[in-house]
């Protein structure tokens, strides 16, 4: 159905200009179907380590955040947004995968050379190195990472990705912090625990022991199968599942147990707001989802048979249903969860749908398996009192104009 | 839910073996965050009238102009106010404890910040004696402690800041609520 999509088909016809470009410079053609061969150079350089196809042009949104990051003391932004309108699949591809680091552009780490403590209140403080780390048991799991900043905006110009590209999937591999903490004895009375990061903005943010202790929360190297990219943390960082993307440290050096929540730099600000709520006010993100097909930013081809595809994900475990409206939420009906639903990871739905021409309003519902459901922006604003509240997870509505340009309803 | 291999951490010894104690060295990296009750604070002291001059010599004032106020980084004296319309804008009635030195809960925290953060760009930048001899200067600019008090490791973590026990950080907080799995998302207000 990606192929439907009329910026794909942009792209295919400046692919293929490339290809009469490589044909004219003499590549063979195969006897059977007159296709060219990839130049001999190339395709055994490729034998090493595959690259995409010169035609597809797929990359990450970079922003230039300085504006926005002034909002956390950064003049510098290191931000891009996953092309989510792209992705087949529940996996992100890592080298698509959103970054947000607050200006530190990434650490350049010696994996040789880099350690990891476990200290505060253990009985047995203990430094690792990456080789011991990888001696230990590890599991290898998919789970989604959001910025807490990742929701429906209001205004035009907001597209698919400015909206919702700050959420990628992964397959992280790594050791249960539960076991490193076994390892070093937790004492009575630890509560918190607090993630140390290298980089230039030495990043820490508390988190409770209690979700550390459960077992799904991880020290991760791998990332879908590889060594974790550096913009994603590499060596090491933080996975916790369900919690919200900030916590989940990269480039991590530190584990240190602690009975109180630090409150650190990085803790302040927009993350603890005027509710004066306990940090414990935003842990695990609400059910949510997204129509990527059609979405904001694209354009409907023509008329007839589409079929409307989409994400959805929750902090509290798997997404068990996902519900489809394109009447502007006015009647509700069933999307297919498609692949797997699997806990705290993103979930691939469809819907088909006909579009007749005129105008339509499209929008998704997520319901996770505890029950919550995905709410309206009202109900959001509601929830949060003020509508631009971060930690959002209201639904997004896409408008298909009678000539089918979709564009943001909110 | 997804809850396997829930490790007992506690009293029993550890099962693989792996792993080194650290040096006293490893155990305080620089740029560590220092807690609300000020542990692990390192050594060093300095006072407000020491601040002020390093307020000028290590260029806090460029951003936070001369006295604190003019910008057009975060206001540093006063509860209110950062003279950057962006953070008003978004931060309006918020608790950004960086739009008011005034609004940290625990002094240990405006010695973290300072230590963490500042200055942008050149974090790591400031020893620990500027670090206590700024966080002094705040302070007294502030009204909460007197221009030749002394602070350090141990006098820090003394100094009673108005804010406490305004936001529900710790547990001798009413509206504190301890995490627990599958606790649900609560209301703002």
């Amino acid at each position: 159905m990606r192929e439907e999509r009329a910026t794909t088909r942009r792209q295919l016809l400046k692919g293929g200009g490339a290809a009469l470009v490589g044909l004219a410079a003499g590549a063979r053609p195969t006897a059977a179907q007159g296709l060219r061969s990839t130049p001999e150079g190339l395709a055994r350089e490729l034998m090493a380590y595959g690259r995409r196809s010169r035609f597809v042009g797929t990359s990450r949104i970079t922003l230039d955040n300085k504006v926005n990051m002034q909002m956390h003391g950064d003049p510098n932004g290191f931000d891009a947004l996953t092309p989510l309108g792209e992705q087949t699949g529940i996996i992100t591809p890592a080298p698509l995968h959103f970054i947000s680091s607050h200006g530190d552009p990434p650490p350049d780490i010696d994996p040789a050379r880099h350690r990891l403590m476990i200290h505060g209140l253990v009985e047995r403080p203990l430094v690792f190195t990456l080789d011991e780390l990888k001696r230990l048991p590890s599991v290898s799991r998919i789970h989604y990472i959001e910025c807490l900043a990742n929701r429906p905006r209001p205004g035009a110009e907001h597209t698919l990705e400015t909206s919702h590209g700050m959420v990628g999937c992964s397959e992280w591999t790594g050791v249960p912090l539960s076991l490193l903490l076994a390892e070093a004895g937790v004492q009575a009375g630890a509560r918190w625990v607090v993630g140390e990061s290298l980089g230039r903005t030495q990043q820490a943010r508390s988190f409770p022991l209690g979700k550390a202790l459960l077992g799904d929360t991880l020290v991760a190297y791998g990332q879908n199968s590889e060594p974790i990219q550096p913009h994603n943390g590499y060596p090491l960082r933080l996975v916790i599942p369900g919690f919200e993307g900030k916590f989940q440290l990269k480039w991590l050096r530190g584990i240190k147990v602690t009975d109180q929540p630090y409150v650190t730099y990085w803790e302040h600000g927009s993350f603890t707001r005027r509710e004066r709520t306990p940090l414990g006010s935003y842990w695990e993100q609400g059910p949510k989802s997204v129509i990527t097909y059609p979405a904001g930013g694209q354009r409907l081809p023509g008329r007839g048979h589409h079929t409307i595809v989409g994400f959805a994900w929750s902090g509290n475990g798997a997404v068990r249903r996902v519900e489809v409206s394109t009447d502007g939420g006015r009647t509700w009906a069933d999307a297919e969860l498609e692949g797997p639903a699997l806990p705290m990871a993103m979930t691939r739905f469809r819907h088909p749908w006909t579009w007749a021409g005129g105008e339509a309003v499209l929008q998704s519902r997520c319901t996770d398996e505890r029950g919550d459901v995905q709410p309206t922006a009202a109900e959001f604003g509601d929830f949060w009192g003020e509508y631009a509240a971060p930690h959002g997870n209201q639904i997004q509505p896409w408008k298909i104009t009678d000539v089918g340009q979709v564009l943001n309803a909110l | 839910m997804l809850l396997a291999a829930g490790v007992a951490a506690g009293a029993q010894g550890p099962t693989y073996e792996l792993g080194r104690p650290p040096t006293a060295e490893e155990l305080r990296p620089p740029g560590a965050a220092i807690g609300p009750d000020g542990r692990g604070l390192p050594p060093g002291s300095g006072t407000a009238a020491e601040g002020a001059l390093l307020y000028v010599a290590r260029a806090c004032s460029a951003c936070h102009g001369p006295t604190g106020v003019e910008g057009p980084g975060p206001h540093l004296v006063g509860p209110r106010g950062s003279g950057n319309t962006h953070y008003d804008a978004a931060y309006e009635g918020g608790n950004w404890q960086g739009r008011g030195v005034t609004n940290f809960m625990f002094a240990p925290q405006i010695w973290s910040w300072i230590n963490q953060g500042m200055p942008l760009n050149q974090q790591g930048f400031l020893t620990a004696d500027e670090v206590y001899s700024l966080t002094a200067y705040l302070l007294h600019r502030n009204g909460i402690i007197e221009e030749d008090d002394v602070l350090d490791a141990d006098s820090l973590p003394r100094v009673r800041m108005p804010a406490r026990g305004t936001f529900a950080y710790t547990p001798d907080h009413p509206a504190f609520a301890e995490w627990t799995p599958g606790m649900p998302r609560r209301r703002a207000r």
